[in-house]
């Protein structure tokens, strides 16, 4: 396994530099806007954005390595289907794991920075963010694993625009006050609830990778 | 004697094909040459005994440990040569070192780097610049620095040139001097094979034709060199296969059945198995 992740290394620092550099900016303007705009300096979306890529990251990696026969030629190594899975979503919880802190460092500063910090919101904010950064790779996973990354990307277009058009319609559901829901206990227990069974998901998806993965033959 | 491979009965089909019940037995510290022509199943039985593609029915046993059930184990011994090497286009033979020692648990730095050397691999360049003789000789360093006991290669001197195959199947032979290490290795090239091998293997359209000790094929059978009513004399069992031209038959047959004074010369491996394919292309017609 450890293999496994010294190659996914060398390939994203690779493959991967221009998501650095893209999470590298989004990130500065996102803890630099606040002090530029005031309280109007809202920063979700730059904090979110790299969220989302991280997702991407390994499926990238998955193409790159379709692309050379790796996905094929991997079985020739003492290496099991299950730890050729599990790296990937290592891969993309690692990359989720950078993404995460540097959304709370961005939006840890703008709660500070507009004086709206409250930790309950705060909290909620980043289960918020950890729940986007999964949903997407847990349902996209398996699919590449069953079907490869060309069919992949179509899932998980159709998945991001599920996503935005949800935030869109909750915007307008929720339009005149969504600060006031989202501080409720009943939001609260909704965005736990949400986050475990994000949790969950992961390990269905996690397995059900597994086993296309062990069904496919190389 | 220990055997380092034993295929019973193995069976795979796919969609237009079908390697039909497969007996092969390799003896410890020998190596054996797979010889077919493409799609004869010589790459799909390599896939099945690293267990790569799922047999449909029969056994293997490589090292003395079941296929499937040991399939870790088994891969930490055997070192692959597939025709296309697949590692990520961006590694370079450094890095692809590094990730081989958390790969392997008898992982040899010191063997790989000298091979790196012998080879003439360069270390900084990135797999997908590489030629396809480099990229062969590159599996060929990864596939023989854990140590292995037995090698299974595909294809594995295709894409170099002769000076290079020349040093490699050299290093092939060097590694079977220890007993305990065997090869399986398929080639389109038979003079590499018949240079190398002690047992040969005939595939053809996924049945096997012939399995024997190579000295004892090189001995058992001659090249006959005469007319059509000369070979027609000769019990048609003995016939391997023949070739008529205007100029009179050329047939490769058993040594014992000829009749004496009858015009013959040795034989290649080459020639038997080009002659016996056609044979049996006849029949099939």
């Amino acid at each position: 396994m450890k293999g496994l992740l010294l190659k996914d290394l060398y390939m994203a620092r690779k493959y991967c530099r221009s998501y650095l550099f893209i999470v590298g900016v989004l990130t500065i303007i996102a803890i630099v806007a606040p002090f530029l705009e005031g309280e109007n300096g809202s920063t979700l979306f730059l904090s979110a954005y790299p969220i989302l890529l991280a997702g991407i990251i390994p499926v990238n990696l998955i193409a790159y390595e379709e692309k050379s026969k790796w996905n094929q030629y991997a079985g020739i190594f003492p290496y099991t289907k299950k730890e050729l899975v599990s790296v990937k979503y290592l891969d993309m919880l690692m990359a989720l794991g950078i993404a995460l802190v540097l959304a709370a460092l961005s939006q840890g500063v703008n709660l500070l920075v507009t004086g709206s910090f409250r930790l309950e919101v705060y909290a909620l904010i980043l289960a918020g963010f950890l729940v986007m950064g999964l949903i997407s790779p847990c349902i996209l996973l398996p699919v590449i694993f069953w079907l490869g990354t060309e069919k992949g990307r179509v899932v998980y277009f159709a998945v991001v625009g599920l996503f935005f058009g949800g935030v869109a319609v909750s915007k307008l559901l929720l339009k005149d006050d969504d600060t006031l829901l989202l501080a409720t206990g009943e939001k609260n227990g909704l965005l736990l609830g949400l986050a475990a069974g994000v949790l969950l998901m992961l390990g269905l998806s996690w397995r059900l990778s597994v086993w296309f993965c062990e069904k496919k033959e190389c | 004697m220990e055997q380092a491979l034993e295929i019973k009965n193995l069976t795979k089909s796919y969609s237009g094909f079908c390697l039909d019940g497969l007996n092969l037995t390799l003896p410890s510290g020998c190596i054996m040459g797979l010889i077919g022509e493409n799609g004869a199943g010589k790459s799909t039985t390599m896939k099945l005994i690293l267990n790569m593609v799922h047999q449909d029915s029969g056994t293997i046993q490589v090292l003395g440990k079941h296929q499937e059930e040991d399939s870790q184990a088994i891969k930490e011994e055997v070192g692959v040569v597939l025709d296309e090497a697949g590692y990520p286009e961006c590694l370079t033979a450094k890095q692809i070192g590094r990730m081989m020692t958390h790969t392997y648990q008898n992982w040899d730095k010191d063997v790989y780097d000298g091979y790196i050397k012998q080879l003439r691999i360069p270390w900084d360049r990135e797999f997908g610049e590489l030629s396809r003789g480099m990229r062969m000789k590159l599996s060929i360093a990864v596939a023989m620095s854990h140590h292995p006991r037995l090698l299974l290669l595909d294809e594995a001197t295709s894409g170099l040139d002769p000076v290079v195959r020349d040093e490699v199947v050299e290093m092939f032979g060097e590694f079977t001097r220890d007993e305990r290490h065997s090869i399986l290795i398929s080639s389109h090239i038979v003079s590499d094979l018949e240079k190398l091998c002690d047992y040969i293997a005939f595939l053809h359209k996924g049945r096997l034709l012939l399995c024997e000790e190579k000295d004892i094929l090189l001995e058992q059978y001659v090249m006959f060199h005469g007319t059509a009513s000369e070979v027609s004399a000769i019990r048609p069992s003995a016939i391997k296969g023949k070739k008529e031209s205007a100029y009179g038959v050329e047939a490769i047959v058993r040594r014992d059945a000829v009749p004496a004074g009858a015009r013959l010369t040795p034989i290649s491996i080459e020639e038997l198995f080009i002659f016996m394919i056609k044979q049996r292309e006849g029949k099939d017609r």
